[in-house]
């Protein structure tokens, strides 16, 4: 009587391991659904990169139309266009130091790009 | 052959109760195999080392008193073996791996050849499974230890063919 316990017992438990083994993997897979259903890694960095470029695109026309309104009250002028140029580089290096707070640009590659200007 | 098979058992299992402990050690060591193997080569080590300790009383206490408690303890120690698997994997939540599972079903194996041995020596009294009741246990700790010792020999081998690959490359 004892023993058929113990095969019964021993089938038993075997049979609850097995069940543990497929609900581990079914909770696997539900994992990897639920995680293929939340945007990863990558997703976040093309956002990032569509937000950086919209906002790049925004801080040049924004630039443009303060240029475009100066240059229409000014005149073409030569005081005029150096005052415009002046205006354009502060409000330019003011829009990459902001974005560069921001964390869009980095700021490593826009010194860079500095000093390429610079020395050119 | 088979005698011979039996005496290379007998001559293994001197060596193979210091082989299961050294195993998982080593692949502790080298930072090798995941919780569900150390789950399974604890209770290993931990009923081989009762079945080892109590082995010499049970012989003499069922010499006195029966065979049946020689049988009855070895396969209650499977089963409670089983059963710590099974408890530990679900308290710790971890899914069971191959190594795990086939150190449960080894436990299994060797508690159907006690009950087996049992029916047949003294149930039956038929008796023909005396060479295999010892061919089977044996061979039991033998996969064991294999078992134990397959995250280091994959370990080994990764580390021979990167190694290979590195002298193609040069």
């Amino acid at each position: 009587m004892y023993f058929i316990f113990i095969v019964l017992w021993v089938f038993f438990m075997m049979h609850r391991i097995v069940t543990i083994k497929e609900t581990s993997i079914n909770a696997d897979s539900i994992e990897n659904w639920q995680a293929a259903e939340q945007p990863n890694s990558n997703v976040y960095e093309l956002e990032a990169l569509n937000e950086r470029n919209e906002l790049l695109l925004s801080g040049e026309q924004l630039l443009q139309s303060t240029l475009i309104t100066d240059l229409a009250f000014e005149g073409l002028s030569e005081d005029s266009l150096l005052k415009v140029t002046v205006k354009y580089n502060t409000a330019r290096s003011k829009n990459i130091s902001n974005l560069v707070k921001l964390g869009v640009l980095d700021p490593q590659i826009e010194k860079s790009k500095l000093k390429r200007s610079a020395s050119h | 052959m088979f005698s011979n098979y039996s005496e290379l058992l007998n001559e293994l299992n001197n060596y193979l109760w210091v082989t299961t402990v050294c195993f998982p050690i080593a692949t502790l060591l080298l930072s090798q195999g995941s919780k569900s193997y150390f789950i399974g080569a604890v209770v290993w080590c931990v009923s081989q080392f009762i079945s080892f300790r109590i082995e010499e009383s049970l012989w003499n206490f069922a010499k006195d008193h029966g065979v049946v408690y020689w049988f009855s303890t070895f396969a209650t120690i499977d089963a409670v073996s089983i059963t710590l698997i099974f408890l530990l994997h679900n308290k710790l939540k971890t899914k069971v791996g191959y190594e795990a599972f086939s150190i449960a079903l080894c436990f299994a194996c060797v508690c159907f050849v006690q009950i087996a041995r049992y029916v047949d020596g003294i149930v039956l009294q038929t008796k023909v499974l005396g060479t295999f009741y010892k061919v089977a246990i044996n061979t039991g700790n033998l996969v064991s230890a294999i078992i134990l010792a397959l995250p280091l020999i994959v370990f080994c081998s990764v580390k021979v063919k990167s190694h290979l690959s590195r002298i193609k490359v040069n």
